[in-house]
């Protein structure tokens, strides 16, 4: 299984589905399919990494607190993420970086996410790899 | 399993719909908009909310329901706290407190359409908003507090408004039991620099001309008249509603196992009413609400500061008819068997609506019920309401909050792209200001239903009365 991301359809927020042969890549996954529908997805070098270090008692809910973290550091540093860098997602920790480089205000594409939800929300091992499906409050 | 027709505007999802229903859906809705609920998950999401501990009566949902997270959007759930009964912060939702008000703006179409354009591009400069963005006002860590425990009361004390402004606000601008302390650090760095900031998404601020006057006499107690020009403002609370829920939605989840409680959907993770954490939600949600309601508060004062500004009028002569939250979960008394009972009603994208004599309507409305706004959509109608005393026992006092989305956002967009449903809404006379015009379509009317068929809807099935209708002729988005 390679690793990447798609949208999932909601009648008022939005979903994301991600996949890798890991969790790590997974995680990475998921991570990417956030930002780069917020819009701060870019390119670029990387001026700052912000350390992830997040745990939980299950591993789907560990995907919530990832995406929570994530969203976060985007809504309070004001960045473009250029890269999303897992050290390792295990069943109650993960942890990581997003390099960044200053946004400075610039204006986004994206759709404004709010939060990470539990709504029918999995994350699990399947054949080929691991899955996430998760829906994102906008 | 079908939905069962009990009359014209009255549909019930019945026990058996999902399992571990506790008591019956019921949705208010017209056969289309009945038809639409069930096309999305709105409907399973009703039979989800029947299976809380403590549901009373049944699970019920607003002619504008659609499919939301764990508790659908336009979904209203009462439980008795004394018997077992929960509240559940996915029940409220992530924008604790949002909500809409409408001010007067004491002038007439005729006077402001000379300079209608000025007036847009003007708000547009003054009215802060976008992701993330920063607000009228940074509060250093005590005025947080003060805002956070409140609300209205706190942009009073620094000299912004009149105590009339507070007054004309549900719960006279600050909700009772709020508490700073129980909103974490997180939240409240969050929330710092945002008062006074619309935010993104389906917030806006409209100028809006009284097109429809419904209910003359309504409308002269309200001070509305055919052809005046008013202000609607829909904000919420901002990434510091955002994060009290993310924190309470966490600690009661893993709090769960504990309850010996199971849902069918993690979002509604809940706990009893009485519990110290459930008691703990309740005390930051009412402190986020209360941000909410000075957020808007801000908000009014950039739109007077705007009129002044542009039509040389007095600040006070834009006259706050009133505000209202749709997101949040009070304790109320209701009816129940025969008796008053003191219930928690979450009313997830939801409006209070208590009919007339309701002791909690302010003293000048009290004889016509409480004023409902239903904001429409860019480039469609919006509604004043006022709540119907008679049969408001059936939906726990509540009716809708707004059209409700029917069209997802991707396909929103496919559809048309911002830039071409901008100038084919200027084409109709309605000015847009937006922050950024490729995200318009996301929040475009196609997306939406029928907001008319929405209100007349709540009016047939006895929940609210049309008193008068807006039309939009400017429309700032985030």
């Amino acid at each position: 299984m390679q690793e990447g991301w798609e949208a999932l359809e909601h009648t008022a927020d939005v979903g994301i589905r991600a996949w890798g042969p890991t969790p790590a890549s997974c995680f990475r996954q998921a991570a990417k399919g956030t930002i780069e529908l917020t819009g701060v997805w870019a390119e670029g070098v990387a001026t700052t990494r912000l350390a992830l270090d997040v745990g939980a008692p299950d591993v789907a809910a560990l995907m919530v607190d990832w995406l929570e973290e994530i969203l976060y550091l985007i809504d309070m540093n004001d960045v473009f993420v250029v890269d999303v860098e897992v050290e390792h997602a295990v069943t109650d920790s993960a942890r990581g970086a997003l390099a960044v480089r200053p946004r400075a205000g610039a204006p986004t594409d994206g759709t404004h996410v709010k939060a990470a939800t539990y709504h029918r929300l999995v994350v699990e091992e399947r054949e080929n790899g691991w899955v996430a499906e998760v829906y994102l409050d906008v | 399993m079908e939905l069962q027709r009990i009359d014209e505007f009255t549909w019930e999802v019945p026990i058996g719909w999902a399992e571990g229903m506790r008591v019956p859906g019921r949705i208010f809705a017209s056969e289309s908009l009945a038809a639409k609920a069930v096309e999305d998950r709105g409907v399973d999401q009703v039979a989800a909310v029947a299976t809380l501990p403590g549901i009373v009566d049944a699970s019920l949902a607003m002619p504008d329901i659609h499919w939301g997270y764990g508790f659908p959007i336009g979904g209203v759930a009462a439980t008795d706290p004394n018997r077992g009964g929960v509240v559940s912060p996915g029940g409220v939702g992530f924008d604790i407190g949002c909500g809409v008000r409408l001010v007067s703006s004491g002038l007439s179409w005729a006077e402001v359409r000379p300079k209608i354009r000025d007036l847009v591009r003007a708000l547009g400069q003054n009215v802060p908003r976008g992701t993330g963005g920063r607000g009228a006002m940074t509060l250093a860590p005590h005025e947080m507090d003060d805002v956070l425990e409140r609300g209205v009361e706190f942009a009073l004390s620094k000299g912004i408004g009149s105590d009339e402004d507070a007054e004309l606000c549900e719960d006279a601008g600050t909700l009772p039991g709020a508490d700073a302390g129980a909103i974490s650090a997180r939240a409240k760095e969050r929330g710092a620099d945002q008062l006074g900031s619309l935010g993104a998404g389906n917030h806006f601020l409209e100028v809006q001309v009284v097109d429809a006057v419904l209910d003359a006499n309504a409308a002269v107690v309200l001070g509305l008249e055919l052809d005046q020009v008013c202000v609607m403002i829909h904000s919420g609370s901002r990434g510091i509603g955002h994060q009290t829920c993310t924190d309470h939605v966490r600690t009661i989840d893993r709090l769960m196992p504990t309850l010996g409680i199971e849902v069918p959907d993690r979002q509604l993770a809940c706990a009893p009413v009485e519990h110290p954490a459930a008691q703990r939600y309740l005390a930051a949600m009412n402190a986020a609400g209360n941000y909410a309601r000075a957020n808007r508060h801000l908000l009014m004062d950039a739109a007077r500061d705007t009129f002044k500004q542009i039509f040389r009028v007095e600040r006070a002569s834009l006259k706050l008819i009133y505000d209202i939250s749709h997101n949040l979960a009070k304790i109320e008394d209701h009816e129940v068997d025969g008796h008053t009972t003191p219930l928690c009603v979450h009313r997830k994208g939801a409006t209070r609506a208590f009919g007339p004599g309701h002791p909690e309507i302010p003293e000048r409305y009290r004889a016509i019920g409480q004023p409902v706004i239903v904001p429409g959509s860019m480039g469609t109608h919006s509604f004043l309401l006022t709540g119907s005393g008679d049969r408001a026992n059936r939906s726990f006092a509540s009716t809708c909050h707004g059209a409700g989305r029917a069209m997802s956002r991707t396909q929103a967009k496919k559809q048309m792209d911002g830039r071409t449903l901008k100038r084919d809404l200027e084409a109709e006379g309605i000015l847009i200001a937006a922050s950024n015009a490729k995200l318009l379509s996301e929040e475009a009317p196609y997306a939406y239903k029928d907001v008319s068929e929405v209100v007349e809807t709540c009016e047939g099935a006895g929940l609210s009365q049309i008193v008068a209708r807006l039309r939009p002729v400017g429309v700032v988005k985030g």
